[in-house]
């Protein structure tokens, strides 16, 4: 019944768009499924590229594909080896785009893909993105590198120690991460372009849970230097850090705000772990409620309007989503233990790991399917921005 | 799926009475509230207390250290704590007595987690468990320079399983003689 009623409303609301491109009349609401057709794909590499489109919408747990006029948009697309030209139109046959996208077949699929998304949701898509994580298929854990849809797997890191804790900086350049490969827990940022790893945090003691602020300057990280695990920020080349925390207890992966003023993170001062709000600049640290008595791994959405985080509770762990607006909360996963939370580029979303696998979870419909990747004992997923 | 508030932006009213009867219900499955001020601060950073920072870090790499040596000493703890428990006292008596005797040794001390918690979290509380073992000889008169602390987390488990069993043997902080 819902999905009907917002259907028509959808239908509604299309006919007074003008199509010109995605905006927010043809935008629809939370996680209704939207038809669609997938016409067969002309061109010489027209079947290529079709199941690899088909995947990136099933992805995103977005859509329903129903019979040629049964009432779906309509995704045809004529497809050369460096060239596919897409069309998308409503149930009622009007052009709501056309456009042409270069690149290697997969490229030009997931480019498409993005922008059917755009306009049908008006949130971006996420075909193009790509997601980091551990995985210990080697023995060691390790920084593996994919895109979204399990294909052009690469293994980061060889370090043969242990590699924790993956972040994507802002501008997808760059991965902070720990690494043992001293034989102490270290903070090291590798730059993608070319593939160059930097030690940038090596002080006595531990140095964990890097994040990277969104301009880019600073990193956001966590020393035991001074005898106590602390939150610290640092400039992101390295440098001196300077101490935001002062507890007796333990601090670990903040998490920055999309403005880069503020940071969430985990502190277990008082007796368990609990999520703290504080100014990247230093001051008071305010508690944001989460009624659990132990909640951890906080992740900012790029839109700064929700955070994603998990809650341990009777042996089990589960992904929890709160509107920082109002404090609303969500939750998104039931059973097991589902970990790591990381927001993609549209804040609707995310991706965790649970028993070695990784999940992507639409939040507004709690939808979710599992990430091929091809190997084994996979944690700690980061996802592009 | 479980909503705790309602949202204002559905479209429907029944599926938003609906979802909000639900969440009144779900509400109480949430978990229990720990701190009910909602609010208040931690301490704001500072200058370094230098004299309780970790020793410098050796030459050698702590995977290569004696842990055999000082195994019957392992400090262990109990869930989510880095509490040096009254029955492990003894055994970081006879580490400092060790020491003592032995005026040529410096010892890392690994810190380590069970599986179950997040990984970072867990890298946190397994240095903090090292650094409570490393206070405790400080205070028998062990010298900071001859002592270094690593932790490993839950990645390093003394004992397989997921089990409480495992679980009490991985919890601890192991001392090896640096070498």
């Amino acid at each position: 019944m819902r999905t009907i009623l917002l259907f028509l409303f959808t239908l509604q609301s299309l006919a007074v768009s003008t199509y010109s491109q995605a905006s927010a009349e043809i935008r629809i609401e939370k996680g209704d499924l939207i038809p669609m057709t997938l016409l067969p794909m002309t061109g010489t590499t027209g079947s290529k590229v079709q199941p690899i489109l088909e995947n990136d919408l099933a992805l995103t747990s977005a859509f329903e594909m129903v019979q040629a006029g049964a009432g779906g948009f309509e995704v045809s697309a004529t497809v050369s080896p460096d060239s596919l030209q897409g069309i998308l139109k409503t149930p009622q046959g009007k052009i709501v785009f056309t456009n042409s996208f270069t690149g290697d077949a997969r490229s030009m699929a997931h480019q498409f893909a993005d922008a059917i998304v755009e306009a049908l949701t008006g949130i971006k898509g996420i075909a193009t993105s790509k997601v980091a994580f551990i995985s210990k298929q080697s023995g060691q854990k390790e920084v593996y590198m994919m895109d979204i849809d399990g294909h052009n797997l690469v293994q980061v890191t060889n370090d043969k120690s242990i590699a924790l804790g993956p972040r994507f900086s802002y501008d997808n350049s760059k991965i902070a991460f720990t690494s043992y490969k001293s034989g102490f827990p270290d903070v090291w940022v590798i730059d993608l372009k070319q593939m160059k790893k930097t030690r940038i945090a090596y002080f006595p003691g531990a140095n964990t849970s890097p994040a990277i602020s969104p301009d880019g300057s600073t990193l956001a990280l966590t020393l035991s230097k001074a005898g106590n695990t602390e939150l610290y920020t640092m400039p992101a080349g390295g440098g001196d850090p300077t101490r935001l925390t002062k507890t007796r207890g333990t601090e670990a992966t903040p998490t920055w705000s999309p403005d880069g003023r503020e940071l969430i993170f985990v502190s277990d001062d008082r007796g368990s772990p609990q999520l703290f709000r504080i100014p990247a600049s230093g001051g008071q640290a305010a508690r944001l409620k989460t009624y659990a008595s132990y909640s951890t791994e906080p992740d900012w959405s790029p839109d700064g309007k929700k955070l994603a985080y998990s809650i341990m509770e009777a042996g089990q762990s589960q992904i929890w989503m709160m509107n920082l607006g109002n404090t609303e909360r969500t939750n998104l996963t039931t059973g097991g233990i589902a970990e790591s939370p990381s927001w993609t580029r549209n804040s609707r979303h995310l991706i965790y790991a649970q028993s070695g696998r990784l999940y992507l979870l639409d939040s507004s419909s709690g939808r979710q399917v599992q990430l091929k990747t091809g190997i084994s004992s996979c944690t700690q997923p980061t996802c592009s921005r | 799926m479980k909503k705790i508030a309602p949202s204002s932006q559905l479209p429907c009213l029944l599926c938003f009475s609906l979802l909000f009867i639900f969440s009144l219900t779900s509400c109480q499955k949430s978990g229990r509230e720990v701190d009910a001020d909602g609010g208040g601060y931690l301490g704001t950073g500072g200058t370094d207390d230098i004299e309780f920072a970790p020793g410098p870090r050796p030459d050698s790499n702590p995977d290569n250290a004696d842990y055999a040596t000082l195994s019957n000493y392992t400090v262990y703890f109990s869930f989510d704590s880095f509490s040096i428990r009254t029955s492990e006292r003894p055994k970081l008596e006879a580490i400092a007595s060790y020491l003592t005797q032995n005026t040529g040794s410096r010892i890392v001390i690994a810190g380590h987690t069970d599986s179950r918690g997040t990984t970072d979290y867990n890298v946190s509380l397994g240095e903090r468990r090292a650094l409570a073992t490393r206070d405790y000889l400080l205070g028998l008169g062990v010298s900071p320079n001859r002592m270094t602390t690593v932790s490993y987390g839950e990645e390093r488990p003394a004992a397989a399983g997921e089990n409480e069993s495992a679980w009490t043997k991985n919890r601890r902080a192991a001392v090896g003689l640096v070498r």
